[in-house]
């Protein structure tokens, strides 16, 4: 089973971010094969140096970085979104393919179930 | 493999656009009725809305085919898999 995750909400507003991982982390510990998509404002869940202690909460960052331990290594980001908010992949803590235009459609259409939080 | 978005945000996402496929379906529910009547968009095609929602909210939508709860489940085994958008 492929699914595909779409982390599309920004870090510490609420638990969207936060509940989008342990829902991955799960299907991945149950045999699933997750690949993760960080796009529109999700894109800011993987800018580095985090202090979510400032806001009572665990740094997603730092988080987001065990994702290979738990063998979920298909990160992907939307480049559309990331350029809209001034980022580049130099901003970001984990390794990801960045997919431009057409191959966005491409990865949503080669899994077989679709999250998007 | 086919995708039904369903939408549920009075908001058109940015990246809609970017996850359409050929054989792709829009569903509009709950508040993202309203997108319909919008002249400055224009919504991906073959687009439907739940006909629930829009007569909740006192809407007259023309251009949209109109569907039930049961046509969405319908809709829904029609497609591969299905995208929320909320």
């Amino acid at each position: 089973m492929r699914i595909l995750y779409i982390a599309a909400r920004a870090p510490y507003s609420n638990d969207t971010a936060q509940e989008l991982l342990d829902a991955l982390l799960v299907s991945a510990a149950f045999g699933a094969e997750v690949s993760v998509l960080f796009q529109d404002e999700g894109v800011w869940q993987l800018h580095g140096g985090q202090n979510g202690s400032l806001l009572g909460r665990p740094s997603l960052d730092a988080q987001l970085q065990a994702l290979p331990l738990y063998d979920v290594d298909q990160l992907f980001v939307d480049a559309g979104s990331l350029h809209t908010r001034g980022l580049t992949v130099n901003d970001l803590i984990l390794p990801v393919d960045l997919l431009q235009g057409a191959q966005v459609a491409a990865l949503l259409a080669g899994c077989d179930q679709v999250i998007r939080l | 493999m086919t995708t039904l978005h369903i939408l549920f945000t009075a908001e058109l996402p940015e990246s809609l656009a970017r996850l359409w496929s050929t054989g792709d379906s829009l569903l509009l529910a709950g508040a993202s009725v309203t997108l319909a009547l919008r002249p400055d968009l224009s919504l991906p095609q073959p687009l439907y809305a739940l006909a629930e929602a829009v007569q909740a909210r006192g809407l007259k939508l023309d251009q949209v085919a109109l569907i039930s709860s049961a046509d969405w489940v319908e809709l829904i085994t029609r497609h591969d898999k299905s995208l929320s958008w909320s």
